[in-house]
């Protein structure tokens, strides 16, 4: 276990943190683009050339379409409703048990800061996917399960093979087009990106989510 | 080699047609291309064919090359109804780039990168739930849309993870397998809308266009559910023999089937708005291919893949049904809707060839299918429960026919028929064959001028030349001089040529002027053969046509990549 590694999976739990906390939508593509970008080295080994530079530019592509999203919301976003320090705390929980739990019960093929780094991910996802006000939010939560499940996967079974680099590229790549393609639709539509829980902006209703469904 | 054929054909149409979006009629056009040359390529699939593709292998199966091309057929119709009403541009790019990523996730050997692929075949029907023109219910259903896609995925990707791999003594531990059995057959309850993970479904139902709604609820989350099963089959099976393994985890995915069995076809029979009965209805149906997951026996694999075509073909039949009626009787609700089936029997035939095709009888293939997975997950009156519920169905098919066949209502006296119609001109000609214009004589026939024509006499003034007026000219003089010329073959020549060249020009000429207009007469009629031809080809399927009836044959280890690679 190298401590780069360490140091690596440690800034893709930070990238997550400041994505799903952070309130300035540059902040919030930087914290996904970080997270995106050292997903694909948290490997023990690392990926070949050719899967890691397919996971890069898919990196790249994902945090312009990202950036496209972004920019069609003219204002900031509710950020994390709990306030950063707890995410961080919550991810920093998520990354221990990962870390402790590695292999899940059997002999691990990857490394335990995959597991870490993964876990930590999924910690940070649960509230923008299940409390979504914010669709751009929700958005940015799903590419981070995506994300978490694929580093969690990589610490069970070890590398992945060239192949399923390619996949999990475009399938990053897809989920962040369809994200910024309903940010967008979004934004020109009312100037809001309230999600599935829309939160009544009347002063009768103010504060009231509105029920699921 | 065939497979990856198949797959730059339809993700590079597919890709092509969603990146020129904004110029609607090209995307879709390009789209259309796609989808029939996409038809092609999967006919083209050659079992057992494989490739090592990036340290990994793609291997073609007779399953797949059947499921991509109705798939892909389907789809087409499809489209071509939604030129008749119903229209929306990104329909066609949006299913080609799913049916390519469904394609890539049954030829992909490894199960890990196959359930991702199948996260990605469901993403992009959420630019067709938001709908043409988007609104915002519609987009923020779309949110919920992918919400769902990308947890049932992840589940699935998780479990697969967690199993696929060397286990050591905790391939024993009953938690291990049961959490993983649970992952994955929950996942796929997500994905089809299953009760009680239906809400997301529900809404889609509500914003989503007909026509996009068998790409949404029924063929993308399939390609999860084969995926699914045959790792389950491959994976898990051995490790938990059946039927004594995990009871409690089978017991839960069965009571999950079950109530959605029940309640999707209660909710059916109750909706008003068809569009919600044709979606209520796919939630009920897939709870079979649920069923298939809680049999946890090798036994589920053929009845279960031949389930999944008859109903994904059958549902995308009754999507178009719905749009047709919608467009012809300008209503989606029931009580307006009474005397539809008078004003066409077309669709009525349409109708009642889905709902044969979806319940069947005993001896048919989609009947049978049904009651095997019914035998394989439950005994004693429960087993009775489940019969009732599969044949249930009939209850609102027969609700929207007897509405059909009562007295007419407004929508259904104003609404047009069957008939075929020809353009006014034609029927008019038709009628009263005095009313074609008389040939002139002779002499009332305008004298061509001798020698080179010039520009003024061609053209009227001030109407530019067409470009092709030269060559005209050329021909004319070319003829004029041959038939002057004292060479007996020379001017039977240019006879034959001038009168075969008329003859060409009248047509060309008088046949768009007849066909278009009688496309546009008869667009209900257009759509109402290409229901009819939908159900028809579902209708094939539950016959155990397709090869469907081979894949029980076939056994469960040879249909798909995932097996093969095995």
């Amino acid at each position: 276990m190298s401590l780069l590694l360490a140091a690596t999976a440690i800034g893709v739990a930070i990238g997550g943190v400041v994505a799903v906390s952070a309130r300035e939508p540059r902040v919030v593509l930087l914290g996904m683009t970080i997270a995106l970008v050292g997903a694909p080295f948290v490997a023990d080994p690392l990926p070949g050339p050719l899967p890691l530079a397919a996971r890069l530019v898919a990196a790249s592509l994902a945090s312009y379409l990202l950036w496209i999203g972004s920019r069609a919301e003219a204002s900031v976003g509710r950020g994390s409703t709990v306030g950063w320090p707890v995410e961080a705390l919550a991810a920093a929980a998520g990354f221990v048990v990962g870390w402790g739990t590695i292999g899940l019960g059997a002999p691990a093929l990857g490394p335990a800061a995959s597991a870490a780094a993964g876990f930590a991910l999924a910690t940070l996802t649960v509230l923008p996917i299940v409390f979504a006000r914010d669709l751009v939010r929700l958005g940015h939560g799903l590419i981070l399960l995506l994300l978490a499940s694929s580093l969690i996967r990589v610490s069970l079974g070890g590398t992945p093979v060239a192949l399923e680099e390619l996949v999990i590229s475009g399938v990053v790549v897809g989920m962040s087009a369809v994200v910024a393609f309903l940010a967008v639709q979004a934004a020109e539509l009312s100037g809001s990106t309230d999600g599935p829980r829309r939160r009544p902006t009347s002063a009768a209703g103010a504060g009231v989510d509105l029920p699921a469904g | 080699m065939s497979v990856l054929f198949f797959l730059v054909v339809s993700l590079g149409f597919g890709a092509a047609s969603l990146m020129t979006r904004r110029y609607s009629a090209s995307s879709f056009a390009i789209g259309l291309v796609g989808l029939l040359a996409a038809a092609a390529a999967a006919l083209l699939i050659t079992p057992g064919d494989s490739l090592d593709l990036a340290d990994s292998t793609i291997v073609g199966s007779a399953f797949q090359r059947t499921f991509l091309a109705l798939a892909c057929t389907s789809s087409l119709l499809l489209c071509l109804l939604s030129m008749t009403g119903g229209w929306h541009p990104d329909l066609a790019g949006a299913s080609l780039v799913a049916l390519g990523a469904g394609g890539a996730a049954l030829a992909l050997g490894d199960p890990v990168p196959a359930i991702t692929a199948t996260i990605a075949a469901g993403l992009f029907g959420v630019i067709v739930t938001v709908s043409f023109p988007a609104t915002t219910r519609a987009v923020n259903i779309g949110g919920r849309e992918l919400r769902a896609v990308a947890i049932a995925g992840v589940l699935g990707l998780l479990a697969a993870a967690w199993v696929d791999r060397p286990l050591g003594p905790l391939a024993a531990e009953p938690v291990v397998l049961g959490l993983s059995y649970l992952a994955i057959a929950m996942g796929v309850a997500i994905r089809f809308g299953a009760v009680p993970f239906h809400v997301w479904a529900a809404r889609v139902s509500d914003a989503a266009p007909e026509l996009a709604l068998p790409l949404l609820m029924a063929w993308g989350p399939a390609f999860f559910a084969v995926v699914g099963l045959a790792w389950l089959n491959t994976a898990l099976v051995p490790l938990a023999p059946a039927p004594l393994a995990l009871p409690m985890e089978r017991a839960l995915v069965v009571g999950v089937a079950t109530v959605t069995l029940l309640l999707g076809g209660f909710a059916a029979w109750i909706q008003e708005d068809i569009e919600h009965v044709v979606a209520y209805s796919i939630v009920q149906d897939a709870a079979f291919v649920i069923l298939a997951f809680a049999a946890l026996d090798g036994a589920s694999w053929a009845p279960a893949l031949t389930w999944i075509v008859v109903f994904a073909l059958a549902k995308s039949a009754f999507a178009a049904w719905a749009l047709a009626v919608r467009r012809r009787f300008g209503t989606r609700r029931l009580r307006e809707l009474r005397g539809w089936a008078r004003r066409t029997p077309l669709l009525a035939l349409a109708l009642v060839v889905i709902a044969v095709a979806t319940i069947g009888w005993p001896g048919v293939a989609s009947y049978e299918s049904r009651m095997a997975l019914i035998r394989l997950t439950s005994e004693g009156p429960f087993r009775w429960v489940l019969i009732v519920g599969a044949i249930g169905a009939v209850i609102y098919y027969a609700r929207l026919l007897a509405v059909g066949i009562g007295s007419p209502g407004a929508a259904a006296l104003n609404a047009r028929d069957d008939r075929p119609r020809w353009p006014a001109g034609v029927e008019r000609r038709l009628r009263d064959p005095s009313a074609v214009e008389p040939a002139r004589g002779p002499a009332e026939r305008p004298k061509p001028g001798r020698g080179r024509p010039t520009a003024a006499d061609a053209q009227p003034r001030g109407t530019p030349a067409p470009p092709w007026s030269p060559w005209l000219d050329r021909a004319r003089r070319w003829l004029e001089w041959a038939r002057e010329t004292g060479e007996p073959l020379l001017r039977d020549l240019a006879v034959w040529s001038r009168r075969s060249g008329v003859t060409i020009a009248t047509g060309a000429r008088t046949l768009p002027r007849v066909i278009i207009p009688a496309i546009e007469l008869n667009q209900s009629f257009i759509a109402a053969a290409l229901v009819l031809a939908l159900s028809l080809m579902a209708l094939v399927g539950a016959l155990g046509g397709w090869g469907t009836a081979s894949l029980s044959a076939e056994g469960p280890r040879v249909s798909t990549a995932i097996d093969a690679a095995r």
